[in-house]
């Protein structure tokens, strides 16, 4: 039993005592997105500016949930997600405060900022089409609406409706074309499906490749993943395939976008830090970082999107207020219920 | 008068404990109560079918997997005259190391369609992601459970047994199904529940395998739909279906009760093999679980660690393993000190409202680490401002591991303190020795093993543990269990090995203590 006691105090000090380090500058940082390009900006924001940036990883909503309850004393300075519905619902529960985005940034493409000022991006994806370089030729695709087309039955692949970006493709749906044309448009879709809703969205692109079906709804950054992947399967995979931006012609909306996004919470502890972190995130340098490193596109118009992504083109993107992803949210998940989309 | 003070002292103290653990439960409970029957009839009409279908194919199949792995083995293994049967018992029970997440994502990629197996044989391709699927890798991490049960309950029938049955000419097959099983199905019963629990609060693999089971629902109506009432009302149905087996659970113990059937021997393993080749092939299937849920995902993430091996950064591997330790060690041992207070007041007093009490307790193992999660956060913010400092901080973290794994340690520490015989209390008190004495000098030593092994067990749990650290922990808190689910997740499963790795040896040596140094008899009742 002393052994115990022994052991336990033992333990209890070596690893408990916090190193009593001098008041030093912070930025506390809750963020869904869980890449190292991530912590690379992080460490680099660190060095350059001194202000060490504190993190918490979970799901936006979790991360909502923890705001909530920490209240008005809560640590917590910005809010990251990988997907604009997430922010405006954090506006909405007025967690959010405002932010002079030319305090921050002049140089954002303006049809991905904020109207109401809540969030700036910081990257921004399409979801696309990708399709079998032999079996599909690209002139039989034109928009998501033509998705629904019998000639994709048992072709299409798609992950499930519980994830935040189909979500949001339907979301942008509805508030594009209404209610009505989003039910029958979920309707077909499910018909087309090649197998049951499963796996990410790299697992669509391998089903691809694996025969299972011809075509797959997919955020544009994965194939630019699977294409610099390290595993040379995973790069046959991404050679399958070609990239198509839907709803390019002319008087069509341009493909759907979402956002990865920053909110100054209200009750952040050190703004002035949450502002120059949120300066060094889209300032050119990081902004380079991320589309070189998780090929996803720069929001800062001064900077090229990355080689491999370069390749696809330049595409129309959709101007919806983005907000509206998070507006139809919950009509989206509701239409996807009633048509069994899993 | 003062003996009942006391008592009713005691009683108070479990009672208060009680009530401070399962507060996450009783809130839920009482939201659920503020849902109007209206709206929850809706409800149930609607969706409440597919959750449970879906969720009982599930959990019917993997148990099926499960008792597949286990039982042919436990039979071998216990009544068998072979060499290395403890060796066996160790190697069989290793899966257990292996969290079902790294098990479901490392035999999906292995398997999948881009995957070693499919491009190497060429086969004609076959789609892992099914439900199917998903309940066999869920088996080879869960079966151990089983397998312990069976293990005990095999042992435990004596080779009066054996002998009668033979003499009475039965085949081994008719033995085995007209003698053992019958005797030992409250046993491997016990192991199918926490096999049950298991795959009830399992999220990460269900969801990327595309399976509405309860926990997937309750993300999906309380975050994406935005109906808490609904998702108040799964986690409720989920907590009943605990209950429900926890319940027969019970009725099989009572009735092994009644049957005095562990008759004493002095050899266990009666029978011997026909042939060479009966002998070996029994082998082959005895050791194709651990095949299969050990040595083969420990090649596959080892291979990926050796490719990767100077991408890695070993500082890091430190921190996290630190962190793992730290919340481990100090949450496994509140854990068992409050779970061996409450056993020894419910023998104490002898006190029925306590025995449910405890029963209560155990259902935490089962409800979803998220929705513990949620139910803390909400309970916060119920008790208002002036709680919400507790958020982010080590504190609350290890309160929610006190809720979920608590269980884990009752299990044992309940079946070792059984089995102290009733007359030393007895005698105890003849001599007039105060309880506190009687604690000091009769209880502690006597489970202490038992003590050891449920602190390990518990330690391993919080190792492996997932949702509740992922919502609940400090700024800049990465453990094992987080960073090799944040790279898995991101289908970065070669970047994650190091740290899956290091998760597995660690609850792999720990187990391998427990089974060799520590009192056999105790771990295997220990689950």
């Amino acid at each position: 039993m002393k052994k115990i006691l022994v052991l336990s105090i033992a333990v209890v000090t070596f690893f408990g005592c916090g190193s009593t380090k001098k008041e030093q500058e912070v930025v506390n940082v809750y963020t869904k997105r869980h890449y190292q390009v991530d912590k690379d900006l992080f460490e680099k924001f660190e060095k350059d500016f001194g202000i060490k940036v504190n993190v918490v990883k979970a799901s936006a909503d979790e991360l909502i949930e923890r705001i909530k309850t920490e209240g008005e004393n809560g640590p917590a300075d910005l809010i990251i997600t990988v997907d604009a519905g997430k922010l405006y619902k954090a506006a909405q529960e007025e967690l959010l405060q405002k932010i002079d985005i030319n305090q921050i940034c002049e140089t954002i493409n303006p049809s991905l900022l904020d109207v109401n000022e809540y969030w700036i991006p910081i990257t921004y994806r399409s979801r696309v089409i990708v399709y079998h370089k032999d079996r599909v030729s690209p002139s039989e695709l034109s928009t998501y609406n033509a998705l629904t087309d019998s000639k994709w039955k048992n072709r299409l692949l798609v992950r499930t409706s519980t994830n935040a970006y189909n979500q949001a493709l339907m979301s942008s749906i509805i508030a594009h074309e209404g209610d009505e044309y989003a039910i029958d448009w979920s309707n077909k879709i499910v018909e087309n499906f090649a197998r049951d809703p499963k796996g990410n969205d790299r697992d669509q692109v391998r089903a691809i490749s694996a025969n299972v079906g011809d075509i797959a709804i997919v955020n544009s950054y994965y194939i630019g993943l699977l294409m610099s992947s390290e595993d040379s399967l995973d790069r046959k995979v991404g050679e399958s395939v070609n990239v198509f931006f839907p709803n390019q012609a002319e008087g069509q909306r341009g493909a759907h976008v979402n956002i990865s996004g920053i909110g100054l919470l209200k009750t952040a502890p050190n703004p002035n830090n949450a502002k120059s972190l949120m300066k060094f995130l889209t300032s050119e340098y990081a902004q380079e970082y991320y589309t070189n490193n998780s090929y996803e596109y720069p929001v800062n118009v001064n900077v090229k999107p990355s080689n491999i992504i370069a390749e696809w083109g330049e595409f129309k993107i959709d101007n919806l207020d983005l907000n509206k992803l998070g507006l139809y949210r919950k009509k989206a998940v509701e239409i996807f219920e009633k048509s069994n989309w899993k | 008068m003062e003996v009942i003070k006391k008592k009713s002292f005691l009683i108070l103290s479990v009672l208060l404990i009680g009530i401070v653990i399962t507060m996450p439960i009783l809130f839920i409970l009482s939201e659920t109560l503020s849902i109007s029957l209206a709206e929850s009839s809706r409800i149930i009409n609607n969706n409440l079918f597919d959750f449970f279908s879906q969720t009982s194919k599930l959990v019917l199949l993997t148990c099926f997997f499960c008792l597949i792995f286990a039982v042919f083995p436990a039979f071998i293994v216990s009544f068998y005259r072979i060499k290395y049967k403890r060796i066996l018992d160790i190697l069989l029970i290793l899966p257990l190391a292996i969290p079902c997440y790294i098990m479901a994502f490392t035999y999906s990629d292995l398997l999948g369609y881009n995957g070693l197996i499919q491009s190497f044989f060429d086969l004609d391709q076959f789609d892992v992601l099914t439900l199917s699927w998903l309940s066999f890798f869920l088996a080879l991490a869960l079966y151990p459970y089983v397998y312990t049960t069976s293990r005990i309950s095999f042992s435990l029938i004596g080779s009066t047994y054996m002998d009668l049955s033979k003499s009475l000419g039965l085949s081994k097959f008719s033995t085995f199904i007209k003698v053992i099983l019958p005797l030992s199905i409250s046993g491997i019963f016990s192991g199918v529940i926490l096999v049950v629990m298991e795959i009830l609060n399992e999220y990460g693999a269900v969801n990327y395998f595309g399976i509405n089971t309860f926990s997937v629902g309750i993300f999906k109506y309380w975050f994406s739909l935005d109906n808490k009432s609904f998702a108040i009302i799964l986690s409720f149905v989920l907590l009943l279906l605990v209950l429900f087996f926890v319940f027969i659970g019970n009725i099989l113990k009572k009735r092994d009760e009644k049957l005095s059937y562990h008759i004493k021997s002095n050899d266990e393993s009666t029978l011997y093999f026909n042939s060479n080749f009966s002998k070996y092939f029994s082998l082959f299937i005895v050791s194709i679980p651990f095949i299969l849920g050990f040595i083969i995902p420990l090649l596959f993430i080892l291979s990926n660690i050796i490719t990767n091996f100077f991408s890695y950064d070993f500082y890091h591997l430190f921190e996290l393993l630190k962190n793992s330790v730290y919340v481990g060690f100090i949450s496994s041992l509140i854990i068992v000190i409050i779970a061996f207070y409450i056993l020894n007041v419910k023998r104490l007093t002898k006190n029925k409202f306590i025995s449910s009490i405890i029963k209560i307790l155990t259902t935490g193992y089962a409800v979803p680490g998220a929705v513990i999660g949620l139910a803390l956060m909400l309970l916060i913010r119920y008790f208002g401002d002036s709680y919400s400092f507790l958020m982010g901080t080590i504190l609350l973290l290890i309160y929610a591991y006190i809720f979920r794994f608590i269980s884990v340690a009752i299990f044992p520490l309940e079946t070792s303190l059984k089995r102290q015989p009733k007359t030393y209390d007895d005698q105890a008190m003849s001599l007039q020795l105060n309880p506190l004495k009687l604690f000091y000098k009769i209880t502690l030593p006597l489970n202490k093993q038992a003590l050891f092994s449920a602190f390990i067990l518990v330690f391993i749990d919080i190792l492996k543990e997932l949702p509740v650290t992922l919502i609940l922990r400090p700024f800049n808190f990465e453990t094992l269990a987080t960073q090799t689910y944040e790279y898995a997740t991101e289908e970065m499963l070669a970047y994650s090995s190091l740290y899956s790795f290091t998760l597995i040896l660690c609850c792999s040596f720990m187990l391998v203590y427990v089974s060799t140094f520590l009192n056999k008899k105790n771990v295997f009742t220990s689950k």
